[in-house]
C-alpha cells in the first residue's frame, strides 16, 4: 500500500459524500433562506434509521437508505409546511433561533434514544473490494461514492431538467413573484425543504456505511457541511461535487501529513478563508435567495 | 481603549439625565430611572453578604447574561448583523485568563485585563474582513468561528490542555494565589454589567449609534451619506468583543477546570440572542430588561426534565413573542405608555418589519 496515493483516493471518495451534505444544505438555503443548523442532526437520523433498518430487518444498508430517506424527507417536509413557513418571511435571527432550538431538541431526542457510544453499519462488502495499482479501493466506500454521485446528479437533473424545478427555482429567486404566477409557494418550500433532509439521511446513511457514528457528532456533520457548501459557493450541483472532494482530499491529507484532531480545524479555517476572500462570496450573492440555480 | 471613555460620557450622560433622547422607540433613560438603577446596583452590592449561596450564583449569572446581552446588541441590535459568534470571545476571555494563570502565573486580575485587550485585538484583527459579509453570511462565518477556535483549544494540549481542559492551579487554601473571592468576582460582574449598559447608552445617544442604525436600516445608503462604514462596524465590534471576553475571564474565576465543549458553547450566544429580542433589540433598555428577566425566571425553569429542552422552550417562546411584538418587551410597554392604553393587534402588525 503507497501511503499518500491510498490516502487521496479515500479522500475522494469521502469527497461524494461530502457533495450529498453540501448539496442538501445548500439547496435549502439558497431556495428558503432558512440556514438549516440542526442539518447534523437529520443526517444522525439518516444514519441511525438505516442503522436501525439493518439490524431490525436484516437487509442490506442500500435497501434501508431509501426508506430513511422517505422517512426524512416526510419529517422535512411536514416540519416546513406547519412550522418553518412561518418564518420564511421573518427575520433571519428568528429562524435561525428557532433551527438552533429544533437541533437542541433532536439532540437531546437522540441522546435519549441511543446513550451509547459510536455505532457502526457492519457489511461483509465494506472492506473488500479491487486494489489498482497498490491502492486498495473498498467495495463499501466505492458503493456509498457511487451512490452519493447518483443522488447528487438526480437532484441536479430535478432541480435543472423538470417542470417542477423550474417551479423550485423561480421560487427561490423571487417568493412574491413565483406567488404571483400561481404556485403554491408553501408547499414548494416544503418540498425543497424535503429533499434537504432527505440528502442530509442520504448522506448520514452512507457515513453509517464508510465510518462510525455517534450521538455527539452532529454539530461536526452541521459544519462540515456548511464547510463544503460555502467552499462549493452555495450555489451549483457542481461547485459542490467540486468542493466537497477538495474538502474530502484535504481532511485525508491533514490526517495523514498530521495528526487526526487537526482535520476540522483545517475545514473550519478553509470555509471561514474562502468566505473572507471570494468576492463572488461576498458581494455577487448578497442575497442567497437571488442567485438563480445554475 | 475606547470602553473607559464611553464609559466616562455615560457618567457624565447621567449627570444631566434629562438630556432630550432622540431615540425613535425605547424608554427614555429619565434621571428618575438613572436614579432608581443606582439604587439598585448599591442595594446589589450592600445585600451581598446576606444573600444565600444559590441566590449569589443567579444573580452573578444575570449580571453576565446583561453584560453579553448589552454587547450582542451593540453588534446584533443597533448594527442588526446577526452575529451568532458572541460565545467565540468569552471562551477567548475565558483561555486567556486561564492559560495566562496556569502556565504564566500571572495574578487573575493582570490576566483579566489581559483577557479583555486580547478579545479587543481579536476583534479589531478579524473585525474588518467578517464585517464585509451581510445577512446568512456574516451568521455562517460568525458560527464557524466559534468551531474554529473550538477546534484550536482542543487541538493545542501545549497550551490549552486540549480536550482534558486547562486547570488553574490551585494553592494550599483551595484557591489560587492570585484568584480573588467570590465576594470581588461578584462585585466585578455586577460593575461590568453596570459599565456595558453605560457604553451602550453612550453608543445609543452618541453619533455612532446613529451610524450604526443606518447601517441596519439600509448600509449602502449609510455609506453614500458619509458615513464610514467600517470603522464604525469596527469600532463597535471592538467594544463588544472587549465587554465579552471581559466576562468570559470572571467566568473562568469561579470555574477549576476550562473545557473546549462547554466554553464555545453555541447554546450560550443562542440563550443571549433570544433574551436580547425578547427585551427589545436596538434598544438600552430591552438587553437589560430581557436579560435580566429571562436569567431570573431561567433560574428557576432549571429543574427541567431534558437537559436541552429549555433551549427549545426559549427559542419556541421567544419566535411566538417577536412574530407578535417585534419590538420585545420593552417596545410594546413604550408604544401603551404613548398610547395610553392596551396596543392593540393592528399596531403590533404596524410595527412588524
Amino acid at each position: 500500500m503507497t501511503g499518500p496515493a491510498q490516502v487521496t483516493a479515500y479522500g475522494v471518495l469521502d469527497g461524494g459524500l461530502l457533495a450529498v451534505l453540501a448539496v442538501g444544505l445548500s439547496l435549502t438555503l439558497r431556495m428558503t433562506g432558512i440556514i438549516n443548523v440542526a442539518y447534523g442532526e437529520f443526517v444522525l437520523i439518516g444514519a441511525y434509521l438505516t442503522w436501525w433498518l439493518d439490524g431490525h430487518l436484516a437487509a442490506d444498508p442500500f435497501l434501508g437508505v431509501p426508506i430513511a430517506m422517505a422517512v426524512l424527507f416526510l419529517l422535512g417536509y411536514l416540519l416546513q409546511r406547519l412550522v418553518l413557513n412561518r418564518f420564511v418571511d421573518a427575520p433571519l435571527l428568528l429562524s435561525l433561533l428557532l433551527m438552533f432550538g429544533l437541533s437542541a431538541l433532536l439532540q437531546s431526542v437522540i441522546v435519549t434514544l441511543h446513550p451509547n457510544g459510536p455505532q457502526a453499519l457492519v457489511t461483509p462488502y465494506a472492506l473488500a473490494g479491487p486494489s489498482i495499482a497498490g491502492v486498495d479501493v473498498p467495495l463499501g466506500r466505492l458503493l456509498a461514492f457511487a451512490f452519493c454521485i447518483v443522488c447528487v446528479c438526480a437532484v441536479s437533473a430535478f432541480i435543472n431538467r423538470t417542470r417542477l424545478g423550474l417551479v423550485v427555482r423561480a421560487v427561490g429567486m423571487n417568493r412574491r413573484a413565483a406567488r404571483l404566477a400561481g404556485i403554491d409557494v408553501r408547499h414548494v418550500h416544503a418540498l425543497t425543504f424535503g429533499i434537504g433532509t432527505a440528502l442530509a439521511g442520504a448522506g448520514g446513511a452512507m457515513v453509517a456505511l464508510v465510518g462510525s457514528f455517534g450521538p455527539g457528532d452532529s454539530e461536526v456533520y452541521t459544519m462540515v457541511s456548511f464547510a463544503v457548501a460555502v467552499l462549493g459557493g452555495l450555489r451549483g450541483v457542481r461547485g459542490a461535487l467540486a468542493a466537497g472532494i477538495v474538502v474530502g482530499v484535504a481532511q485525508a491529507w491533514a490526517a495523514y501529513f498530521f495528526s487526526a484532531v487537526i482535520v476540522y480545524a483545517v475545514v473550519f479555517a478553509l470555509a471561514v478563508g474562502v468566505l473572507l476572500v471570494d468576492p463572488r462570496g461576498l458581494f455577487a450573492a448578497r442575497d442567497p435567495v437571488a442567485g438563480g440555480a445554475r | 481603549m475606547s470602553l473607559g471613555t464611553l464609559a466616562s460620557k455615560a457618567a457624565a450622560g447621567r449627570a444631566d439625565g434629562d438630556a432630550p433622547d432622540p431615540r425613535p422607540a425605547g424608554v427614555r433613560p429619565a434621571a428618575v430611572g438613572w436614579s432608581l438603577a443606582a439604587l439598585a446596583v448599591a442595594a446589589l452590592l450592600v445585600l451581598r453578604p446576606h444573600l444565600p449561596a444559590g441566590h449569589v450564583r443567579l444573580l452573578e449569572a444575570t449580571f453576565s447574561m446583561v453584560t453579553l446581552a448589552q454587547a450582542w446588541n451593540l453588534v446584533g441590535g443597533f448594527c442588526g448583523y446577526p452575529f451568532f459568534g458572541q460565545v467565540a470571545f468569552c471562551g477567548l476571555g475565558g483561555y486567556c485568563v486561564a492559560v495566562l494563570m496556569a502556565k504564566a502565573d500571572w495574578p487573575f486580575w493582570g490576566a483579566l485585563c489581559a483577557a479583555g485587550l486580547c478579545g479587543a485585538l481579536a476583534a479589531r484583527l478579524i473585525g474588518p474582513p467578517l464585517l464585509r459579509l451581510r445577512r446568512h453570511y456574516f451568521a455562517i462565518a460568525t458560527i464557524g468561528l466559534v468551531i474554529a477556535l473550538r477546534e484550536l483549544a482542543v487541538n493545542t494540549p501545549w497550551l490549552t490542555g486540549g480536550g482534558a481542559g486547562v486547570v488553574i492551579p490551585v494553592g494550599g487554601d483551595g484557591r489560587s494565589a492570585g484568584l480573588p473571592g467570590s465576594d470581588a468576582v461578584y462585585a466585578a460582574l455586577l460593575l461590568l454589567a453596570v459599565a456595558a449598559t453605560a457604553a451602550a447608552a453612550a453608543v445609543s445617544s452618541g453619533r455612532s449609534g446613529w451610524a450604526l442604525r443606518a447601517i441596519a436600516q439600509d448600509e449602502d445608503g449609510a455609506a453614500a451619506l458619509g458615513v464610514n462604514v467600517a470603522r464604525t462596524k469596527t469600532r463597535v465590534f471592538v467594544l463588544s468583543a472587549a465587554l465579552t471576553a471581559l466576562v468570559g475571564g470572571l467566568h473562568a474565576a469561579d470555574q477549576p477546570v476550562l473545557y473546549p465543549e462547554a466554553t464555545f458553547d453555541l447554546e450560550i450566544t443562542v440563550m443571549v440572542i433570544a433574551m436580547v429580542l425578547a427585551g427589545g433589540r436596538g434598544t438600552v433598555v430591552g438587553p437589560l430588561v430581557g436579560a435580566a428577566g429571562a436569567q431570573l425566571l431561567l433560574g428557576f425553569l432549571l429543574h427541567a426534565p431534558l437537559p436541552h429542552v429549555h433551549v427549545l422552550v426559549m427559542a419556541v417562546g421567544i419566535a411566538v413573542a417577536v412574530l407578535l411584538f417585534p419590538q420585545g418587551i420593552t417596545g410594546l410597554v413604550a408604544s401603551a405608555w404613548r398610547t395610553r392604553g392596551a396596543p392593540s393587534l393592528s399596531m403590533m402588525r404596524r410595527c412588524r418589519r
